[in-house]
């Protein structure tokens, strides 16, 4: 057999379903084991682009069977698994078997005095930047992705050039399990100039922080751009668990209906 | 008035294009870089030009006002930004839209498609009729379409004849003549079309209806803007350019402005000879302003859904 040249995969950013090179055309170079890396270096129009996409796929992906939703990502297991990534796939599996059942646990029936039916839905938020602590690794990225699209929501993961591998892994991925073009995007970067980017776009619904990916002075930027914006703040601080359904709970809202529940032929009925 | 009469030799149809050209020039229109100042000035420009439209079945007297009220003043919290150059309505909606935009001579003009939009196809008695009535009930503006299917078959004395009697009966209004140019196959057919219109007393060409794709390519406007430009040379007259159909984002408008300035000049570089039909390309505008004035860029949710 003649010796082979190394094929080498050309890092991308994952955007609206297309591996994409950054418009910017700009680069991050990582040292890695078997040579120089060159991630691209997201920029604020990669970023707008990649809201635009996951704004525009949220509510279809929110309005797919709660079952649906489940088996994607279970899917996502197994692609992760395929990759050697087996902490990663368990995760995954772990949040698809949430998919159909934490509603049912975040939901309540609510007693009122007076003939009303009174209950409290969960929704999603919407759009969520996820930022991932590269100490976290592979599991820190599934963790995020898993947390807010099982939720409904749709996600853009900020990940730092040094886990450009497994940022490339995990798009490749999500790229072969029938995900919906949109729902997730994976920009690399530098986090603190990412994140510079979010605090300056109105349409991101919330910033989820997976581990501890900020500095106090940029986590302290983002926590006042996010007043101004109205974003919620969510903290995973230690993906090394699963986010509980309660932690599960910040990434959604929560919709109260009060529904009429007068009966005319015995007066009101009581629930 | 002075109705033209229709030049037997049609010298429209003598009209050649150049397609490798076209799209060379287009294609370097669209990586022209503009200056942030220049932008901020397009930006507001853009939004004086547009005529804000809304042509649907399901439009209602409620609808056409909201419209309204939005051309007048399209962000709520901003009362000096400009107003739009005109709402577009059908017909219908010609009177309830005046009650909204005040006596005629306001900011907003108020323009009315007819003679059976969009398809062209009905008696040119009734088509007559419907601009007569629309002028009667406050249009300052006709948007006509042409019966593509006469100019295709090469029957252009009934093209020809149908604009001038159009023209006629529009009075004051200004005459805006629709060529839908995804109907006519080729660009030599536009810049024929172009020419006749033009010729028969155009105020205005517009490219298309909206309802047929492809809308406004800039091949096509290069070639309409082409005619325009030999038209003043020749005769000192000028003529309006109205692109209108899937110019929904900021960045192809510029690009427009940038091919009229580049072609016709400044003195088209006003809603009196330049206008965008669109609807959603108001919204994103008023985007692209918002994140200049506030430094952060504004979700689409805070503009209001027409």
């Amino acid at each position: 057999m003649t010796a082979r040249l190394a094929v080498w995969r050309t890092p991308k950013l994952y955007i609206g379903g297309q591996f994409v090179r950054s418009e910017s055309g700009q680069t991050v170079a990582v040292a890695t084991a078997e040579g120089i890396l060159h991630a691209c270096r997201g920029s604020r129009k990669d970023l707008r682009d990649a809201t635009e996409h996951a704004r525009a796929a949220q509510p279809k992906w929110a309005a797919r069977a709660a079952l649906n939703r489940g088996q994607i990502l279970y899917r996502l297991g197994e692609m992760l698994e395929g990759r050697g990534a087996g902490e990663a796939a368990d995760r995954a599996v772990h949040h698809a078997g949430w998919a159909d059942k934490v509603t049912a646990l975040l939901s309540t029936l609510n007693p009122v005095s007076a003939t009303y039916v009174n209950y409290t839905m969960i929704r999603p938020v919407g759009v969520i930047a996820a930022v991932v602590d590269p100490a976290t690794g592979m599991l820190g990225m599934v963790e995020a992705l898993a947390a807010a699209t099982v939720m409904g929501n749709s996600v853009l993961l900020l990940v730092a050039a040094e886990s450009v591998d497994d940022a490339t892994t995990l798009a490749e991925c999500i790229a072969t399990s029938d995900w919906p073009a949109g729902v997730v995007q994976i920009v690399t970067g530098t986090l603190s100039e990412l994140v510079g980017h979010v605090n300056g776009l109105d349409d991101i619904d919330t910033l989820l922080r997976v581990g501890t990916p900020l500095d106090a002075e940029v986590a302290l930027a983002a926590e006042q751009a996010g007043a101004r914006t109205i974003r919620r703040l969510v903290d995973l601080p230690n993906p090394s668990i699963p986010a509980t359904p309660e932690q599960l709970g910040r990434l959604a809202e929560a919709k109260t209906v009060w529904m009429s529940a007068y009966e005319p032929q015995g007066g009101a009925a009581s629930y | 008035m002075h109705r033209p009469s229709f030049p037997n030799d049609r010298p429209w149809r003598r009209a050649r294009v150049d397609n490798a050209m076209v799209a060379a020039r287009c294609a370097r229109v669209r990586t022209r870089s503009i200056k942030t100042e220049t932008k901020d000035h397009l930006l507001r420009l853009a939004l004086s030009m547009v005529d804000l439209t809304t042509l649907e079945g399901v439009d209602t007297t409620e609808r056409v006002e909201a419209l309204c009220r939005k051309a007048l003043r399209p962000l709520s919290d901003r009362p000096d930004w400009p107003s739009t150059a005109a709402v577009c309505v059908y017909p219908n909606h010609v009177a309830a839209a005046r009650r909204v935009l005040g006596p005629v001579g306001g900011p907003v003009k108020l323009a009315s498609v007819a003679t059976g939009f969009p398809a062209g196809q009905t008696p040119l008695a009734t088509r007559l009729r419907e601009v007569e009535q629309a002028v009667a009930d406050g249009a300052d503006e006709i948007d006509m379409v042409i019966d593509r299917g006469a100019f295709l078959a090469g029957r252009d004395a009934d093209v020809f004849h149908e604009i001038v009697e159009t023209k006629a009966a529009c009075g004051a209004a200004r005459l805006k003549v629709i060529l839908e140019t995804g109907e006519l196959g080729t660009l030599d057919n536009v810049a024929a079309a172009s020419r006749l219109a033009i010729l028969a007393g155009a105020d205005f060409i517009k490219t298309s209806t909206g309802k047929i794709q492809p809308a406004a390519t800039m091949e096509v406007g290069l070639v309409m803007l082409e005619a325009i430009r030999e038209t003043y040379l020749a005769t000192g007259v000028q003529i309006g350019m109205k692109p209108a159909g899937g110019i929904r984002a900021s960045k192809p408008a510029l690009h427009w402005l940038v091919l009229v300035a580049e072609t016709l000049g400044s003195d088209w570089m006003s809603p009196t000879w330049f206008r965008f039909g669109a609807s959603s390309l108001v919204n994103d505008l008023l985007r692209q302003l918002v994140r200049r004035d506030e430094g952060i860029y504004p979700s689409p949710r805070r503009f209001s859904v027409d």
